[in-house]
């Protein structure tokens, strides 16, 4: 018993410490002040100054750009992973084992290696650096976790429904949308949520993809706040604000899995 | 001709696009990098890029620093995360899952807006900045990567081995040390993995939470390729890029036992 | 009627290759309108991949298939009119039991109204009315096979393929199933095809069996025919139990073996013939050795098991092992008597005496064949009117010795098939390079062994023709 209640206070304490800064950040929202960590009375000031676009341009066009970019990456690495999961998946084991290493490079890479050789790419062919680059780089790290999630869900798929279907009268394209493509939703649909949620992330690859013509997004925003020394104020109740939409998304999508699976 | 049409027609060819986006975007990157690491600015062929980086004694520093951080920070994950994976492996499965989504959910942050946290923090605790901050930091945001692939292999384990050692003598401490510990093996190197690469390449969280003291590789990276030493920039990469290949040879047993299966289909 | 007699199916010829690996090796096969047909064979003969080649999951390597008088070899599986039931059901896990059976109707663009009626026969035909809106994944196992089948015979196919349809059930509904189908098949009269290892499920249903091995039809007959009449040890061995054994045909209507002669009836062996002998369990008498019964053979109870219906004894009869089959009991230890009606005994020639392989001579005292160099007793090559490339090697079964510690360098193999001949064992060796030896042995040893093939020098006979002379 004893033990028992040592074990579940080391699991609530890691969880405290790893909750505290995140925290801290939500409680600081309902401050005015400049600096983290002065409590200088509770106000919403800071949402109605983040509201007030004139004010704070730059950070919701930050915050916007970072949206626009992860939705596009998102749906366009959904597809092509998609596509490409269900071709993979009917190669043979030696193009399967390749075409698996290939995936696998950007995953193991790192942001940074990532980072400079889409540079390198986008230098060497002359092109200007803006949001199309960042897109397409966000697309190619994002793609390889869209394959990794709906392969388990082909894997998992009795390989004689495709069949039934085609012995049903069921042409290959029927086929694919009427038995594959509802099997392999939920695949898709983690994997686009995974994909939603590095994007948003990403900081590295995009800051050597992102060029010189004043885009910015999120990350980008933060960092140069961060190196120029303070932290802009609105980030706090932003990062908020984002933190419950988040939290409240994965409840339900987590509620969704339960109900599905009873 | 006939086996051209059979080709586009049949499932396989479906990896074609993706295929060619990963050449475009994945493969021919890689090998710019190598030809950028072994060319000069007029594009000659050279080895000076990687003497410069062998004759900068704070540059070799950086690096050999870098990867001792990693460590530090791997280590720091294994010991901390493996007995709360272990925790919620034995919890019934319900409150195991909530909890472990709780794990996994400060990942939803922006990965700055963790680090500055974790400096508030620090702050808020009137804790100094530094190398003791750079590692807690590091752990912070890298240690759901380990808690849960050893969670998900602890989960699957099949309980009657550890039943199998208890009926054959083992106390509960030889239980773990010689039945669940190796049996969690495959978990604990994916998750090694997990937060090895990404610590390794990490770049900007080091000045963030030790008030630019404290540079890593991935920044000097960063720095080269900012000033547009372009060539010395993708000869570091180069060297980053080795050390990745030569970690992940680790890894590949796991993989390929994972890249099993399949269909007719 | 004349369309009554024309075949539905017809495979001509057909071979199939996976890579290097022959699944399907020159089958033909004709199936009548309205048959109940089963194929049966071990797992891995080829059964499965011949009923998805009528599917059109796949397609011939070699040869072509025929439904209903019409070339079908290279026609997608959606525009054949066959259906097939899946070992694993393969029901659709996001529709429910309706739209499962209503699949194949719906792409058809047929009526709503039209389709609810014929999914309501279906499932009647099936046993599961107001079924209809239940999760196909909260039914049971003969529930889920049941759904298959109506949404297979919804669609009216010609044909009926199942592929092991009732593996996944336990033994009483597998029982239950049997009967049902075979119901079912009288009550549609549409041409069923059968695929199944479990050969007492294909003497319950079938009209015509066809035994595979190998990739080979080994015999194609009614459910007597094969179980009377096994053209083959195979065969014997695989349908039912039995005995079998080496003999020697002295003349017409005279066997021996186990020592002794016996009256049979089958003629036209020639004489002293060497053939394989079968005998069934249940057509051995047995008998207290003391009863005034002529006893053919003589020997001692080694084992008694109680099988619930009969006793199965083991009786060793001058060093040979007879498997008996008999309602009352004899214990272990019991001397008894054995006989043997004349027609209960089956002859079968030999497919061959001994291991007969294509070689080529590399020296005086070395020989190439089976893909290996071995040492052979020393042939004298002088003899240049003679092709010494191209040479027969003999090697007799009980010659070969299996090893399980095989050395590198050592040609190795993998045991295929284990037949036991009542005093030794008859094993089929699939060697590296895709050759079988025939290895006969006391030893023990198990299906998918790998093993090492040895042979003495002095055990390879070389026998050589005179070259031909060169076109």
């Amino acid at each position: 018993m004893v033990k028992k209640i040592l074990m579940q206070t080391y699991l609530w304490v890691l969880l405290i410490l790893l909750y505290a800064p995140i925290m801290i950040i939500v409680v600081f929202s309902f401050t005015e002040a400049k600096v983290l960590g002065n409590w200088t009375g509770f106000s919403m000031n800071l949402y109605k100054s983040l509201l007030d676009t004139g004010a704070h341009h730059s950070l919701m066009n930050a915050f916007v750009n970072t949206v626009a970019i992860a939705l596009i990456a998102a749906v366009v690495s959904t597809f092509l992973g998609s596509i490409a999961a269900i071709g993979i998946f009917n190669l043979k084991a030696r193009g399967r084992k390749a075409m698996g290493f290939i995936n696998t490079i950007p995953i193991l890479n790192g942001d940074i290696i990532t980072g400079v050789s889409l540079f390198l790419l986008f230098v060497s062919l002359g092109v200007t650096q803006g949001f199309t680059t960042v897109v397409l780089a966000h697309i190619t790290f994002c793609t390889p976790y869209v394959v990794l999630s709906v392969m388990p869900r082909l894997k998992q798929m009795n390989p004689n429904l495709y069949e039934a279907a085609l012995d049903l009268g069921a042409t290959p394209m029927q086929a694919l949308w009427k038995v594959i493509v509802p099997e392999i939703r939920p695949g898709m649909i983690s994997g686009f949520l995974l994909a939603l949620t590095i994007s948003i992330d990403d900081f590295a690859v995009t800051v050597f993809t992102i060029g010189n013509q004043g885009l910015e997004t999120l990350s980008t925003y933060i960092y140069a706040d961060a190196r120029k020394g303070g932290l802009t104020p609105e980030l706090r109740p932003l990062s908020a604000v984002i933190f419950v939409v988040i939290l409240v998304l994965l409840i339900i999508i987590n509620r969704r899995a339960g109900k599905i699976k009873k | 001709m006939n086996k051209l049409c059979l080709f586009f027609s049949s499932r396989k060819s479906w990896t074609l696009p993706y295929l060619i986006f990963s050449v475009i975007f994945v493969i021919v990157p890689l090998l710019l990098i190598v030809v950028y690491a072994f060319t000069d600015e007029a594009g000659n062929l050279t080895m000076d890029n990687f003497s410069k980086f062998f004759a900068h004694p704070e540059a070799v520093n950086t690096f050999i620093y870098s990867i001792g951080i990693a460590i530090l920070t791997t280590i720091g994950c294994v010991v901390l995360g493996y007995p709360a994976a272990w925790i919620l492996s034995q919890s019934s499965s319900g409150y195991s899952k909530t909890l472990v989504m709780l794990f996994i959910l400060p990942m939803w942050v922006n990965i700055l807006i963790r680090t500055l946290a974790t400096v508030a923090l620090f702050d808020f605790a009137r804790l100094p900045l530094g190398e003791g901050a750079l590692i807690f930091g590091m752990v912070y945001n890298f240690i759901p990567f380990m808690i849960y692939p050893v969670y998900d292999t602890l989960r699957k384990m099949d309980k009657s081995y550890i039943e199998a050692a208890q009926d054959l003598g083992a106390s509960p401490a030889q239980v773990f040390w010689k039945v669940v510990l190796p049996l969690s093996m495959p978990g604990i190197i994916s998750g090694v993995m997990m937060v090895f690469m990404p610590t390794i390449s990490t770049f900007a969280i080091a000045e963030l939470l030790t008030m630019n003291n404290i540079k890593l590789f991935g920044t000097t990276i960063q720095e080269n390729i900012n000033n547009s030493l372009w060539n010395y920039g993708a000869a570091l990469s180069l060297i980053m890029l080795f050390l990745i290949a030569a970690t992940s040879v680790f890894n590949t047993d796991e993989r390929e036992e994972n890249q099993k299966g399949g269909g007719a289909w | 009627m004349q369309s009554e007699n024309r075949p539905i199916i017809e495979v001509r010829n057909v071979s199939k290759y996976f890579d290097d690996k022959t699944a399907l090796d020159d089958v033909s096969l004709s199936i009548r309108k309205g048959e109940f047909v089963t194929i049966l064979g071990p797992s891995g003969c080829g059964k499965t991949t011949l009923l998805r080649l009528i599917a059109g999951f796949q397609t011939a390597s070699e040869g072509m298939i025929l439904i209903n008088g019409r070339e079908m070899t290279r026609t997608p599986p959606h525009k054949r009119p066959v259906n097939t039931v899946f070992q694993k059901y393969a029901l659709f896990p996001h529709l429910n039991v309706y739209d499962n059976i209503a699949f194949g109707l719906k792409l058809k663009k047929m009526p709503k109204a039209e389709i609810m009626r014929k999914v309501q026969a279906a499932l009647k035909m099936v046993g599961m009315t107001d079924y209809e809106y239940r999760d196909v994944n909260s039914l049971s196992g003969g529930q889920q096979q049941r759904v298959a089948i109506a949404r297979a015979i919804v669609n009216e196919p010609e044909v009926l393929l199942l592929d092991e349809p009732l593996a996944a059930l336990d033994l009483k509904m597998r029982k239950d199933m049997q009967m049902e189908l075979k119901e079912m098949h009288k009550r549609l009269g549409i041409t069923f095809v059968y695929v199944t290892h479990d050969q007492e499920e294909a003497l319950t249903l079938s009209d015509t069996i066809v035994v595979m091995s190998e990739g080979r039809i080994q015999q194609i007959g009614t459910p007597t025919d094969i179980y009377n009449e096994p053209v083959n040890s195979f065969v014997a061995d695989f349908i039912g139990e039995s005995n079998i054994l080496n003999g020697t045909m002295v003349k017409d209507r005279l066997v021996s073996f186990c020592g002794r002669d016996f009256e049979c009836v089958d003629e036209g062996f020639g004489e002293n013939v060497p053939v394989d002998v079968v005998v069934r369990p249940e057509d051995l008498y047995i008998f207290p050795v003391s009863e005034k019964a002529k006893a053919q053979l003589r020997g001692v109870v080694q084992s008694c098991i109680f099988k619930g219906v009969h006793y199965e004894m083991a009786v060793l009869c001058d060093g040979y092992e007879f498997m008996v089959q008999d309602y009352h009991a004899f214990g272990a230890g019991m001397e008894v008597g054995l006989r043997v009606k004349p027609f209960d005994i089956h002859i079968m020639k030999k497919e061959r005496v001994c291991n007969v392989f294509e070689g080529r001579m590399i020296d005086g005292t070395h020989v190439e064949f089976l893909g290996y160099e071995f040492e052979c007793a020393p042939v004298n090559m002088e003899d240049s009117s003679k092709d010494w490339s191209h040479v027969t090697v003999e090697v007799d079964f009980d010659k070969i010795d299996l090893l399980d510690d095989a050395e590198d360098g050592m040609l190795t193999g993998e045991v295929k098939f284990i037949l036991y001949k009542g005093n030794h064992y008859h094993l089929t060796v699939l060697s590296d390079w895709d050759e079988n030896v025939f290895v006969d042995t006391d030893d023990v040893w198990d299906d998918g062994d790998r093993v090492g093939i040895a042979i003495r020098p002095e055990d390879i006979r070389v026998k050589v023709k005179a070259a031909e002379s060169h076109e």
